[in-house]
């Protein structure tokens, strides 16, 4: 179980962060915050509660990074996508598992964190809401903005 | 007309193609967009599209560990878990005793009520006599019983 939960939450934050020092860090991050939550923790879906906590660490380094500029992530928000291609030109033919990785490590944090928690750890819309403190609305819109996305850096 | 709100003009909205793919519609919903769909080329290309997009994620290998560290990482989680259910198992028993000490607190609440609501007959009788005097105490008395019912 320690195992199953351990390569949960690692999984994630190498998502959420696209390399293996940063998901370490947010892992030792999520340890801690998980050790301090605990008083907070209501039996449940422990995979929500995992992926609230490590998302929240995600979202709060990302944020302190960005008021440090000379440390940017090149992951910053406000990062400019390629222009997108005409609908016509777009073939989503198969693709490499490497570059599915490369354009979702390049989606702004809020769309990827919305879409790494649908599609990696399998939260539903309400679920996604709540560890984002959003609505679902907001949710729905940020999971297909980050796939129109995603269909763009890969075309 | 009103639009539904799940279509725009003559195309369902991205997002709701979005939350076709993902289970996350009404069975309404999914059932007036996937009717739509189904008479709708670029709607239909659209929606292949979004469950490829997300196929190719959910495809992902898992990403490698660094030697030693899932050693590490399971050796904390597995610390961590312990604390989990100690914790649970504490709030458990703590919430076990709110519900006690309640439950306790309203018996307490309503018991020292019942005698006043149900005072005993020698009290009435008692505070009776004090505030008339004892010549109203004797009209509590059983009455006489009448000659006609007494026996022969």
């Amino acid at each position: 179980v320690a195992r199953r939960y351990g390569r949960f939450v690692y999984t994630l934050a190498h998502r959420l962060t696209a390399n293996d020092d940063d998901a370490q860090d947010l892992v030792q991050e999520v340890l801690l915050r998980v050790r301090r939550g605990l008083s907070t923790y209501q039996p449940g879906s422990m995979e929500g509660w995992l992926s609230r906590i490590t998302t929240n660490a995600f979202l709060d380094e990302v944020r302190r990074r960005k008021r440090r500029p000379a440390s940017a992530l090149p992951d910053d928000p406000d990062r400019v996508l390629p222009a997108a291609p005409a609908t016509d030109e777009i073939a989503m033919a198969p693709v490499l598992s490497a570059d599915v990785e490369r354009a979702l490590h390049r989606l702004p944090p809020e769309y990827r964190a919305a879409v790494v928690l649908c599609d990696v750890a399998g939260l539903s819309y309400a679920e996604i809401g709540e560890v984002l403190e959003v609505p679902v609305g907001t949710v729905r819109s940020r999971i297909h903005r980050g796939r129109m996305l995603l269909r763009e850096a890969l075309a | 007309v009103t639009e539904h709100p799940e279509l725009a003009g003559t195309h369902a909205r991205g997002d709701a193609l979005s939350a076709l793919a993902d289970g996350e519609l009404s069975a309404t919903d999914a059932s007036l967009v996937g009717a739509h769909v189904e008479g709708c080329d670029m709607c239909r290309d659209e929606l292949a599209t979004l469950h490829h997009l997300r196929a190719a994620v959910r495809a992902l290998p898992l990403p490698a560990l660094a030697a030693g560290f899932e050693d590490e990482l399971v050796r904390r989680v597995d610390a961590l878990a312990t604390r989990v259910v100690v914790a649970v198992r504490r709030r458990a028993a703590l919430t076990a005793a709110v519900v006690a000490a309640i439950a306790a607190g309203l018996v307490f609440t309503v018991l020292p009520h019942e005698p006043a609501t149900t005072p005993s007959v020698g009290r009435m009788v008692e505070s009776h006599v004090t505030s008339s005097g004892p010549g109203d105490a004797s009209r509590l008395a059983p009455a006489a019983v009448p000659a006609s019912l007494g026996g022969p």
